[in-house]
C-alpha cells in the first residue's frame, strides 16, 4: 500500500516556490520514557531566531497535569506552551502535547484529538507525525528521541514520503533506545544524531531549501540531470524509473543532495557514480512509502463485499483463489488482503484454496514482508476479530500467523519489466500508479486487464484511477476505487520496458536472487501446453521432501499413481521399481546441495516393460525440484520372464521401510499437531500476557516520565523551601503562621519578641504559648474570626508593660484549591511611629499657638490646582466663609489698585522657584484700610509639589510706616529751616559785627541759645506741654550764680514756634543783660514774672532793678535788638522798654497761639 | 525802575536775612509776608515782578498764592526745605527753586533768570 494523498506533497511544493524565503518548518520531537532530557538538551541549543518551529509528543500519563511545558520553558529561550487546541504554529515556539489527548496539525494550525484505542495501543507520535507529513510536506521533519516501543517508525515512513526530513537520537545516548532503534530499523533515517546535535542537522538540512532561489536553482540542475541519474540507478539496479512522475524524482534525488549536503546536482551526479552504496540508498529513498494494515478501512469494506465475499461464496471446493498484489512492499496490504479472505473462508465455514502473488521490486522490502514482524502499535489498524485470530505477540512486536502468511507467495517482480500473472481473481495495486507517469500508467492497465479473469475485480488507491481505460474496466464502486474487469480478449502486451536490461545488472543480482523466485506460468498459451505434453521429457516438479506439486508430459512408464488419493504423493512413493531409491537419494541430494544432479543408467519397470532413463533433478529458485525423465532407449515390452525380477525383494524391503517411515511419519504429524494445538493455547494465553505486558509497560513509561517531572518539580521545591526557610530566619518582620485548628505551622526568628517560640513549638496549639502581649485573647479572637469569614483582620497590639506597640495584620491562609486552611499573622513595630507621632502633635499644637497669637492664617495651594485653601483664620483674616479661594476668589477680595499686582505675584511666584510675598489691601474696606500680606513658599514632595503659606494682617504695621514716613519728613523740615536760620543768622551777623571774634561770639552765643530751646523741646516729656517758666527759666540758667533772680507768674503753656521766639528774645534780655545789667557788671536784681489779660494776651515783664542808680546802661542798638524785633514780630507780639536809672524795664506783649507740640 | 521782589517766609530770622541779600542784589523788596494772609492783603494793592515763596507758611501752604502770581505772569522762586521741585516746576513751568538753606549766588541766579522774563532789566 502507497499513501493515498499525492496531492498536498505537490501543492507544498508549489506553496514553497512563492513564500519559501519565510517558511517556516515545523519539527515534530516523538519522545517517550527518558525524553524529557534528551528534549531539553535538544532545545537548549535551538534559537528563538530561526524559523522552525517545534512540536513536542510526549508519552503522558493520561490522569496526570503534565509539567513538561513549564520544565522546558526554563531551558529555553523558545516560548514554551501547553497546546489547548486552535494555536496556529509560530516560528521560535515550542508546543507541547496535552494528556489525555492526541495532537494533529492542519494548514498549520494545532488541533486536539481523543484517542480511539484503549491505552497500550495508542500512537501519538505515529499520528501526529502522519499529519504533520500531510499538512506540511517537505517542509515537515521529525526527530525520534528516547523511549520504549516503536510509536514514531510509521510516522517517521510518511514524514519521508513526503519529503519531510527524519532525524533520529543516536540510541547509545538514549536512556530508553527501543524508539530510536526501531526507527532506525526503517532504513529511512537521514540522521542519527546526539540530542544536542540535531537542530545542527535540522538546520543544515533546511538551509538549502529555505532560501527561494538556491532552492529553485538546485531542482533546476536535478531536472536537467535527472535522466542520467536514472540512467546511473538503471545500470547498477536495474530498475528504469524514467517512467515515474518526475516532480516526484527531483524532489526525491533534491532531498538525497540536501542530506549529503551538496551544491548541485551534477556534484550528486558524480557522487552516485563513485558511490555505489547511493544507488541503494536513492533507490530505496524513491521507494518510500506510506503502507498501513487496512489502510482506509472502508475501502476494504467495499472491497470485501463486492469482491471476497462473493469469490469466497462462488468458489467451488477445489478451486483456487488466485490474487495479486504488486507493489506490495513491507506487506500490510497483502497480509490485509489475505486475512479477509482467511476471516470469510472462516465465517462462511468453506475450504477455499487462496493463493496470493505479492511482488515488489525492492527485494528489502520483501525481506520485511517475509518476516511478517510488525511493531505492536500497528496491531490497532487491524480490525479487533482478525487481531487474536491471525497474529501472535512477540515481545513488543506482533508477527502475523502462519496460516496467513502461508497464502502468500512473495517475489521479486516488476510489473513493467517482468512477465504478469495470469488468471487473476483480485488484483490490489493501491497508491502505486501515482508515481508512474502517464507513459507507464498507460503500460500498466493494459497488463492488469491481461492478468485478471474477465469479471475479476481491480483494486486501486483513493487517488488512482483507469484513466482512459474504461472499456477494459467498469466500476463497481467508484469512491472506493473497485474496478471490474470487462470482458474482451486478453491482450498480451509485448512492449514490456526494461528488455534491454544489460548484463551488468544480472551480474550483480544472483546474491538477492537466490532468496526470491519468480513464479513462471507455463500455460501462457496452448503451443507451450502441446509442446510440453508432446514433446518435452516427462517432468515432474516436487518439493524438497519430494511432493509432487506439478507433472507434465507422460509419466505412465515411470510412476504408479493411485487414483483417489487426494493427500499430496510423493515422487519417490509412486515412482515404479528400479528408479524408486535412485529417485528419493536424488531428490535428497539436490536438496541438499542445490546443484542440478545426473543419476544415469537406471531402468523403470513396470508391468508393461521396462524403460532404460537418465534422471536429472534441477532445483528451482522457488526451492522445489524439477524432475526429468530423460529416455535413454527404446521402451521394452515386458517379457515373462521379468515377472520374477518385478518382487525384487531389495526393493520390497525398501517399500516396506519406506511405509512404516510414513505411517511413523503420519503418527509423528498427529502428535506434532496435537502439540501445536497445546502449543497453540500457550501462544494465545502469552498473547495475553504479552499484550498485558504491553499496557504494564506504556503505563510505566507514562509513570517514568512522571517520575522525572517530579524529580525536578522536588529539586525546585527544595529550592524554593531553602529560599523560604531564609527569608524566615532572615527577616525582620514578627510572622506566625497558624493552621486551622490554631496549631503553629511556621514563624520568623523576629516573633521573639512577641511569643517566646522555640524550634519545638511548631505543631503546638497558639492558644497554649505565653505571649506577651497584653490583650492575647483577642488577638486568638480575631484569628477565629478571620478564619471563619476569610476577611483580612487588622488591629492594634502592645506588649504588657506597653512599651511597645504592634499593627497586626490577620491574613487568612489559603490552600491551592482556594480552601481557607490556618491564617497568616503579621506584626509591624509601631513603637517609634507612635512617639513619632505624638512628637508631631505636640509640634502641632505649638505650631497652632504661635499661629494663633501670630493671628497668621495658613493656606496651600497645588500650583496646577488653582485652589487656595485656608485654615479657618485665614478665611476669616480675608472675611470669606469657606476655606478653599480659586484665584479668582482671592483676587476679588483684593483693591482693585493692588489687583493687577497680586494676580502677577501669583501668576509668576506659584510656579516659579521661588515663593510669593505680595502685601495689598483689601477692597470694599475704606474705612479701615486694613493691609494683608500674603507669604507662600514652594515645598517639593517626592512626586507633587505644593505651595505651602501664611497670611496676616499688616495694617498696623502700614499705618506705623506712614507715620514714621511723615516724622522723617517734618524732620527733614525742621532740620532744613534750622540750617535756614543759622544760615540767614551768620549772614545778618555778618553784617553787623566788626570783628571775626565779635561775629564768632554772636553767632556761638546764639546757636547755642537756639540749641537750648531746641533741647528743651526734646527733653521735656511727650504728654508734658512747655510753659512760658521753662523757657524763661532756661535762658536765665546760665547766670543763675550770685544774682538776685525772681520768676514769677502762673503757668501759661507756650508752643513750640512760640517757644523758639521766646527763647530768642530771652536770651537776647539776658545777654543784654549780662553785658550792661544785672546780670553783669551792674549790682541788682532781676525779677521776671508775667501774666494773662482776661482777652488772654499775655504780658512777659523783665524788670532789672539796680542797686545804685545807672547814668547810662544803654548799649548800642544792634544785631540783638534785630533780633528782639523779629522774635516780637514772629510771636505776633510788641516789645517795650522803659528805663530809669533804678531800673529797666521791658515789656513783651503777645497773645498766645493755640497750644499743641504740632504746628 | 527797580524790579520788586515779594518775600513769603514764616521764620523772621529767615526772611530777614532774604530781605537783607534781596535788597542788596539791587532789587526792591515787599513783605517778607510770614502768612498767606498777608501777603494777599498785599498783593491786592501791588503786583510784584517776582516772589520768592517758602511753601510751608503759618496759615497753610503756599501753592494758592503761587496759583494767583502764576496767572499775573509773576516770575515764581520757591525756597523751601522740601523736595518739592519736580512736582512744583510741573505746576508752575518757569518757576525755580532754591532748597533752605539758601546760597547767596543761587538765590541771584533764580531771581535774575525768573526776573529777566518779567522786566527787561532788573538792574
Amino acid at each position: 500500500m502507497r499513501d493515498d494523498n499525492q496531492g498536498s506533497p505537490r501543492a507544498a511544493e508549489e506553496e514553497s516556490e512563492a513564500e519559501a524565503q519565510e517558511r517556516l518548518c515545523i519539527v515534530g520531537i516523538g519522545a517517550s520514557a527518558g525524553g524529557l532530557e534528551a528534549i531539553r538538551e535538544m532545545l537548549t541549543q535551538a534559537s528563538a531566531e530561526s524559523n522552525l518551529a517545534y512540536v513536542v509528543v510526549q508519552h503522558l500519563d493520561p490522569n496526570h497535569e503534565s509539567l513538561l511545558a513549564e520544565l522546558l520553558g526554563r531551558h529555553t529561550e523558545l516560548e514554551v506552551t501547553q497546546v489547548s487546541g486552535g494555536e496556529t504554529i509560530e516560528a521560535g515556539h515550542v508546543y507541547i502535547i496535552p494528556p489525555a489527548h492526541g495532537l494533529s496539525v492542519k494548514n498549520g494550525v494545532l488541533h486536539l484529538t481523543e484517542f480511539s484505542q484503549p491505552r497500550g495501543l495508542r500512537r501519538p507520535i505515529d499520528d501526529f507525525f502522519e499529519s504533520l507529513a500531510l499538512d506540511q510536506g517537505r517542509f515537515a521533519a521529525c526527530v525520534i528521541l528516547s523511549g520504549t516501543g516503536a510509536d514514531g517508525s510509521a510516522g517517521l515512513r510518511a514524514i519521508k514520503e513526503h519529503g519531510g526530513l527524519c532525524i533520529v537520537q543516536s540510541p547509545d545516548t538514549a536512556k530508553y533506545d527501543g524508539m530510536p532503534t526501531s526507527a532506525q530499523a526503517t532504513g529511512l533515517v537521514d540522521f542519527v544524531r546526539a540530542p544536542d546535535q540535531i537542530i545542527e542537522a535540522v538546520l543544515q538540512f533546511y538551509a538549502h531549501s529555505l532560501v527561494d532561489k538556491i532552492d529553485e536553482r538546485l531542482a533546476r540542475t536535478v531536472e536537467q540531470s535527472i535522466s542520467d541519474i536514472c540512467a546511473v540507478v538503471r545500470s547498477y539496479v536495474g530498475h528504469d524509473f524514467s517512467g515515474y512522475k518526475q516532480s516526484t524524482l527531483v524532489r526525491r534525488v533534491q532531498r538525497r543532495i540536501q542530506v549529503l549536503d551538496l551544491g548541485d546536482a551534477s556534484e550528486y551526479l558524480e557522487h552516485i557514480r563513485a558511490e555505489p552504496e547511493e544507488c541503494e540508498i536513492l533507490f530505496r529513498e524513491l521507494l518510500i512509502n506510506v503502507t498501513r494494515f487496512f489502510r482506509d478501512p472502508e475501502h476494504f469494506e467495499v472491497l470485501r463485499k463486492r469482491s471476497v465475499h462473493p469469490l469466497v461464496r462462488d468458489a467451488r471446493d477445489d478451486d483456487e483463489i488466485r490474487i495479486w498484489v504488486p507493489g506490495c512492499s513491507s506487506g500490510e496490504e497483502a497480509y490485509s488482503i489475505a486475512m479477509m479472505f482467511a476471516h470469510e473462508v472462516r465465517l462462511q465455514r468453506r475450504s477455499v484454496n487462496i493463493q496470493i502473488f505479492a511482488t515488489d521490486i525492492d527485494e528489502q522490502m520483501l525481506r520485511l514482508a517475509r518476516d511478517a514482524v510488525y511493531p505492536q502499535a500497528a496491531l490497532g489498524d487491524i480490525p479487533e476479530e482478525m487481531r487474536d485470530l491471525y497474529t501472535i505477540a512477540r515481545d513488543g512486536k506482533f508477527q502475523v500467523a502462519g496460516k496467513i502468511r502461508d497464502m502468500i507467495r512473495f517475489s521479486v517482480h516488476s510489473i513493467v519489466r517482468d512477465p504478469p500473472f495470469s488468471a487473476i481473481d483480485l488484483l490490489s495495486c493501491r497508491n502505486l500508479l501515482i508515481y508512474f507517469g502517464d507513459q507507464l500508467q498507460t503500460a500498466v492497465l493494459p497488463i492488469f486487464h491481461y492478468s485478471l479473469k474477465p469479471g475479476a475485480k481491480l483494486f486501486l488507491g483513493p487517488s488512482e484511477s483507469i484513466g482512459r481505460y474504461d472499456h477494459m474496466f467498469q466500476p463497481v464502486d467508484q469512491s472506493a476505487r473497485v474496478f471490474q474487469r470487462l470482458e474482451g480478449s486478453p491482450k498480451y502486451p509485448l512492449q514490456l520496458r526494461g528488455q534491454t536490461r544489460s548484463e551488468g545488472s544480472q551480474t550483480r543480482r544472483p546474491a538477492r536472487d537466490r532468496e526470491a523466485s519468480t513464479r513462471l506460468e507455463w500455460n501462457d498459451s496452448g503451443a507451450v501446453d502441446r509442446i510440453l505434453s508432446q514433446f518435452a521429457p516427462a517432468t515432474l516438479q516436487v518439493s524438497r521432501k519430494g511432493e509432487i506439486l506439478k507433472s507434465t508430459g507422460r509419466l505412465g512408464k515411470y510412476l504408479d499413481f493411485t487414483p483417489g488419493r487426494d493427500d499430496s504423493q510423493f515422487a519417490a512413493n509412486v515412482a515404479r521399481p528400479g528408479i524408486r531409491d535412485a529417485l528419493s537419494a536424488l531428490i535428497r541430494q539436490v536438496a541438499q546441495n542445490n546443484k542440478r544432479t545426473l543419476s544415469r543408467d537406471l531402468t523403470a519397470q513396470s508391468e508393461f516393460g521396462r524403460q532404460e532413463l537418465d534422471l536429472i533433478a534441477d532445483p528451482l529458485n522457488d526451492g522445489t525440484i524439477l524432475v526429468i525423465f530423460r529416455d535413454r532407449d527404446r521402451f521394452e515390452p515386458l517379457s515373462d520372464d521379468d515377472e520374477v525380477d518385478d518382487l525384487d525383494p531389495s526393493d520390497s524391503h525398501v517399500q516396506s521401510l519406506e511405509d512404516e517411515l510414513r505411517s511413523t511419519r503420519h503418527r509423528l504429524h498427529t502428535t506434532v499437531e496435537e502439540l501445536e494445538t497445546a502449543n497453540e493455547e500457550l501462544k494465545s494465553s502469552n498473547e495475553e500476557m504479552m499484550s498485558m505486558n504491553e499496557e504494564l509497560q506504556s503505563t510505566n513509561e507514562e509513570l517514568s516520565t512522571v517520575n522525572d517531572e517530579l524529580k525536578t518539580k522536588v529539586d525546585e521545591l527544595s529550592i524554593a523551601n531553602a529560599d523560604l526557610s531564609n527569608f524566615f530566619a532572615s527577616t525582620a518582620l514578627p510572622l506566625v503562621v497558624v493552621d486551622a485548628d490554631l496549631n503553629i505551622r511556621n514563624f520568623t526568628d523576629a516573633i521573639q519578641s512577641i511569643y517566646p517560640f522555640r524550634g519545638a513549638d511548631r505543631g503546638r496549639p497558639l492558644t497554649e504559648v505565653t505571649s506577651t502581649l497584653r490583650r492575647n485573647d483577642e488577638v486568638l479572637s480575631a484569628i477565629r474570626a478571620v478564619m471563619q469569614t476569610g476577611e483580612v483582620s487588622h488591629m492594634r497590639v502592645s506588649d504588657r508593660a506597653q512599651d511597645r506597640t504592634w499593627s497586626l495584620v490577620i491574613t487568612p491562609y489559603r490552600t491551592p484549591d482556594g480552601d481557607l486552611d490556618g491564617a497568616t499573622l503579621v506584626f509591624t513595630e509601631l513603637t517609634e511611629a507612635i512617639l513619632l507621632e505624638e512628637a508631631l502633635k505636640h509640634e502641632g499644637e505649638r505650631l497652632r499657638l504661635a499661629l494663633d497669637v501670630a493671628q497668621l492664617g495658613v493656606w496651600e495651594c497645588n500650583p496646577e490646582g488653582g485652589v487656595l485653601k485656608f485654615d479657618d483664620t485665614g478665611s476669616s483674616i480675608l472675611a470669606a466663609d469657606f476655606n478653599e479661594l480659586t484665584h479668582e476668589d482671592l483676587l476679588a477680595r483684593v483693591a482693585s489698585e493692588d489687583r493687577e499686582r497680586v494676580r502677577e505675584a501669583m501668576k509668576t511666584d506659584l510656579h516659579g522657584a521661588g515663593g510669593v510675598d505680595v502685601t495689598f489691601q483689601i477692597a470694599g474696606d475704606l474705612t479701615e484700610n486694613r493691609s494683608l500680606q500674603l507669604v507662600g513658599r514652594r515645598v517639593d514632595g517626592h512626586r507633587t509639589s505644593r505651595v505651602l503659606g501664611v497670611i496676616f494682617d499688616v495694617t498696623e504695621e502700614q499705618q506705623a510706616k506712614r507715620v514714621r514716613e511723615l516724622m522723617l519728613r517734618e524732620m527733614n523740615h525742621r532740620v532744613k529751616n534750622m540750617f535756614s536760620i543759622i544760615s540767614g543768622m551768620v549772614r545778618i551777623a555778618g553784617r553787623t559785627t566788626e570783628t571775626v571774634p565779635d561775629l564768632v561770639a554772636s553767632i556761638e552765643d546764639r546757636v547755642s541759645a537756639l540749641a537750648r530751646s531746641h533741647d528743651l523741646t526734646q527733653s521735656s516729656p511727650g504728654a508734658e506741654q512747655l510753659t512760658i517758666e521753662d523757657a524763661v527759666r532756661a535762658s536765665l540758667d546760665p547766670y543763675t550764680d550770685g544774682t538776685n533772680i525772681e520768676v514769677t507768674g502762673p503757668r501759661i503753656t507756650v508752643n513750640s514756634q512760640e517757644l523758639t521766639a521766646l527763647s530768642l528774645l530771652m536770651h537776647e534780655w539776658a545777654t543784654n543783660a549780662a553785658k550792661y545789667g544785672v546780670l553783669g557788671p551792674v549790682a541788682g536784681s532781676l525779677q521776671v514774672g508775667w501774666e494773662q489779660a482776661a482777652d488772654g494776651e499775655v504780658t512777659l515783664t523783665w524788670n532789672e532793678s539796680y542797686a545804685e542808680a545807672l547814668s547810662s546802661q544803654e548799649g548800642p542798638a544792634g544785631f540783638g535788638s534785630t533780633l528782639v524785633k523779629l522774635s516780637a514780630s514772629q510771636l505776633g507780639g510788641s516789645v517795650a522798654v522803659d528805663a530809669t536809672a533804678e531800673n529797666r524795664t521791658t515789656r513783651l506783649k503777645y497773645i498766645p497761639g493755640p497750644s499743641g507740640v504740632t504746628e | 525802575m527797580t524790579a520788586t521782589v515779594l518775600i513769603c517766609e514764616d521764620e523772621p530770622i529767615v526772611a530777614l536775612d532774604l530781605e537783607m541779600l534781596v535788597e542788596g542784589f539791587g532789587f526792591q523788596v515787599m513783605g517778607p509776608y510770614a502768612s498767606l494772609r498777608a501777603a494777599e492783603a498785599a498783593l491786592a494793592e501791588r503786583t510784584p515782578d517776582a516772589a520768592i515763596l517758602d511753601v510751608r507758611l503759618t496759615d497753610g501752604e503756599v501753592f494758592p498764592l503761587a496759583d494767583k502770581l502764576q496767572a499775573q505772569k509773576v516770575g515764581l522762586v520757591f525756597h523751601s526745605g522740601h523736595a518739592y521741585e519736580a512736582e512744583v516746576s510741573k505746576s508752575y513751568p518757569g518757576c525755580r527753586s532754591c532748597q533752605k538753606p539758601v546760597a547767596t549766588d543761587r538765590l541771584k541766579q533764580a531771581l535774575l533768570s525768573v526776573t529777566r522774563d518779567a522786566v527787561s532789566d532788573p538792574c
